[in-house]
Parts: structure tokens; C-alpha cells; sequence
């Protein structure tokens, strides 16, 4: 067996392929609407098995998941209120870009990163 | 047919071009720029002054020596062709070519004898062949002097022209927060750019969010309207003859100046601040204030 072996390279695709894709909201979350028009995203988080199991040892009743919650900015819900299951990353950076007069190279950024984002708190996944 | 005058105008660091539209600036050094459309990079160019004699063979040769050894292996010099020749009349030029596995160049390495510059402007392309006529207009519009003594920059939406005793010492561009930072001897000039200020003023005044660009502690800022634009003006100089004397020892700054305005039309926030030991030159400020644009 190689110690040092090389590491297969990802899986990459190109920036246009990846705006293509089209993100979808997670089944398992709700959203509710503050006063101000800021959107709060509630969604599950499952306890890893080692905490799950010393929460357990210290008596604590056994809880699988925690619901968090994730406060979004104006920004933020502008994006988030744009995703609706079939318009794609393209679509999301244009109507934003449209909407704050940004340049398009900063409407990209800001929309993919925040998509990044809500990816690796698994709020979206990509189609 | 190319609608030049929907092209835009990149200029950095001395030197200024027009672009197409749908090109995009993709990184930016110092006298380095990568211009990229939506299917990666498309032009890349660096330039740097000359001391001495020029060679164009001896440039090539450090150019190729850089590349990967697939790429090195693969860079030529090429006739300059009839087009681009045309559009670099003021110049000494020579072409080259090169190919890698996914992509191949075209480029040409221009010498400006008038100001000692030389540069290397290349073009990447996959199949289908570059549209030589979008390269050839690229290079037409290709300028490495100016004729006054103002340079002008400009980048994404931001144009201003700057006095040449100012040197670019820092720049930042971020998705809603752009910054230009120039420096002449003592002096400091950072031009900001913030978007979208219709988010950046919903639950703030200019003058609150000015508090986040400098702390105001000598003076506060004030308010008003400039062509229609809300603004907001604050500076701080030493109150005291000795203050002043003594200012010019200090490592910090002691006379500074923001002007902040708000154009609401573009969904901007535009901001010039100075600092310097010495006090400040107003008539300056004003012509680095009226060239500032959003655009």
C-alpha cells in the first residue's frame, strides 16, 4: 500500500456548467418571516454519535436532532426568496445583479458564496 | 460588426484598453491584468518600464521559460499579422504563438519607445478560432502613456483620474466594498466605492454609516446635498499652532478629510478620504472628487 499516494483528483466543473445548475431548498426546513422582511431559516441538525452518546451517559433524555436556526440579511433573503426550485445560478446572479444594480462580476460573487454557503449547512442541494 | 462604443475601458496602472462588454475583469496585479469571459480566461496582459536596451527575442525567451515545459516547448515567434500590425502602429511589436492540451495563445510583446514601456498582451482561445477582429480592435485601443500629468484608473464601475505623484499602494476589490489606496510622500488618498446602497442606507443615514469608514473624534461629520446627491463632509486638522508645528514630526497623520456621497440613481456610495502630516491640499481634492465617477 502507498503512504504517500496522490490524491485522485475532484471531480471539477467548468464556472459555466456550475451556473447552470439549479439550487433546491431542503424538504426539512421552515422558514419564518421577521417583521423587518428577513427571512429565518430553521433546519435540522443531527448529533454526531459520540456527543448523541455522551449526552446520553449524563442522563439527558436522547435527542437525535437540534433544529437550528440561521438569520439571513437583506441580501441574504433577497437570494433566498429568488430560489424556487428552477431558476439556476445564472438566473439567481442576473435578477439580483438587476435588482442592486451590481456589476455583474459582484452579483456572481456575492450569490455563489452565499449558495456555498447554505450548501455546507445542507439548507440546498444542487440539480 | 463590433459596436465599439459598447465596449468598456479597463485602465490600471498607466496603461488603458477597451474590452468587450460581456469580458469581465477576472484577477488584477500590480501592472497585471487576466480578462476572462463566461468560459474562462480570454487576454491576459502585464507590462513593466525598460531600463536599457529592448529585445524582443530575449523576452520571449523569459516568457516561454516561465510556461510548463509542454507550454515551453510550444512558444514561437510568429510574422505580425497585417491586422495587428495596423492597430499597433506607435509600437515595436512582435507576434508569438503557443498551445497547451486545452487551450492555445496568440499574443504580441509591444515595446513603446516614447515611454520606455514594454508590454505582453496575449490571447487565449479554444476552438472554435478567436474572433480576430475582437483582438485586433483590443490592441488598436492599447495606450501605455498619457499626455497630462493625471493617470486615469479604471476598473469594474470606478473611474478617477489621479495625479502621477500618486502611486497605487493598495486596492481591494470585494463583492460590495471597492478601495483604491494611493500614496504621494506623506499623503494618502483611498477612493471607495460601496454597493448597494439602498441596503447599505435602510436602516442608517450617510452620516452613520460615514462613522464606519473613520472614527470622528476631534469633529463630527456634516450633512448636505451636492447636484442633487446627499453628501456627507468631515475634517479634522490640528486646532493650535504648536498642534500644527508639531504634526510634521508625528508618525501619524493629523489633517484629514472624508467626503462621502450617495448616488442614489446608480445605488452607489462613493467616498474619498485623505490623510496627511502636512496640511491639505483643497484644490487637489477637488479635482480627484469631481473625476470620481461611478460609471
Amino acid at each position: 500500500m502507498r503512504v504517500f499516494k496522490k490524491k485522485p483528483k475532484g471531480s471539477s466543473i467548468s464556472r459555466a456548467e456550475a451556473l447552470d445548475r439549479i439550487p433546491v431548498k431542503n424538504r426539512q426546513i421552515s422558514e419564518n418571516r421577521l417583521e423587518t422582511g428577513e427571512v429565518v431559516i430553521n433546519y435540522p441538525v443531527t448529533m454526531r454519535p459520540v456527543f448523541a452518546g455522551l449526552v446520553k451517559r449524563f442522563g439527558v433524555p436522547e435527542v437525535q436532532t437540534q433544529i437550528k436556526k440561521l438569520q439571513l440579511d437583506e441580501l441574504g433573503t433577497s437570494v433566498w426568496k429568488l430560489m424556487d426550485g428552477k431558476r439556476s445560478v445564472r438566473q439567481l446572479v442576473e435578477m439580483f445583479g438587476g435588482t442592486h444594480q451590481l456589476e455583474p462580476r459582484e452579483a456572481e460573487v456575492s450569490v455563489t458564496q452565499f449558495i456555498r454557503e447554505l450548501g455546507r449547512r445542507g439548507l440546498i442541494g444542487m440539480r | 460588426m463590433i459596436l465599439l462604443n459598447q465596449w468598456k475601458e479597463i485602465a490600471w496602472y498607466g496603461v488603458r484598453f477597451k474590452i468587450p462588454a460581456d469580458w469581465q475583469l477576472g484577477q488584477i496585479g500590480i501592472r497585471y491584468l487576466l480578462i476572462e469571459d463566461e468560459f474562462g480566461p480570454t487576454m491576459e496582459i502585464k507590462w513593466t518600464p525598460v531600463k536599457g536596451k529592448f529585445s524582443h527575442q530575449a523576452h520571449l525567451k523569459r516568457l516561454a521559460y516561465l510556461q510548463k515545459k509542454q507550454v515551453r516547448k510550444s512558444v514561437k515567434p510568429e510574422p505580425v499579422s497585417a491586422e495587428w500590425e495596423t492597430a499597433l502602429t506607435d509600437f515595436e511589436a512582435s507576434e508569438f504563438s503557443w498551445e497547451s492540451d486545452s487551450t492555445h495563445g496568440r499574443g504580441v510583446i509591444v515595446f513603446c519607445p516614447t515611454c520606455r514601456n514594454a508590454s505582453l498582451i496575449q490571447f487565449f482561445h479554444k476552438d472554435p478560432p478567436p474572433n480576430n477582429s475582437v483582438a485586433s480592435n483590443v490592441l488598436n485601443s492599447f495606450r501605455d502613456h498619457h499626455s497630462d500629468d493625471q493617470i486615469l484608473w479604471s476598473a469594474y464601475d470606478i473611474r478617477a483620474l489621479v495625479p502621477e505623484t500618486f502611486e497605487l499602494k493598495h486596492h481591494r476589490f470585494e463583492a460590495g466594498r471597492y478601495e483604491l489606496d494611493f500614496a504621494d510622500r506623506s499623503q494618502h488618498i483611498i477612493l471607495y466605492r460601496w454597493a448597494p446602497a439602498s441596503v447599505l442606507l435602510s436602516k442608517q443615514d450617510l452620516v452613520q454609516f460615514a462613522r464606519s469608514v473613520a472614527s470622528f473624534s476631534r469633529t463630527e461629520p456634516v450633512a448636505g446635498k451636492m447636484d442633487g446627491c446627499d453628501t456627507v463632509e468631515w475634517s479634522a486638522s490640528p486646532a493650535s499652532n504648536w498642534g500644527r508645528w508639531l504634526s510634521r514630526f508625528k508618525g501619524k497623520a493629523s489633517y484629514h478629510w472624508l467626503g462621502l456621497w450617495h448616488l442614489e440613481a446608480k445605488n452607489r456610495i462613493l467616498g474619498v478620504l485623505a490623510e496627511d502630516k502636512n496640511p491639505l491640499d483643497t484644490e487637489l481634492l477637488d479635482g480627484i472628487c469631481t473625476h470620481y465617477e461611478s460609471i
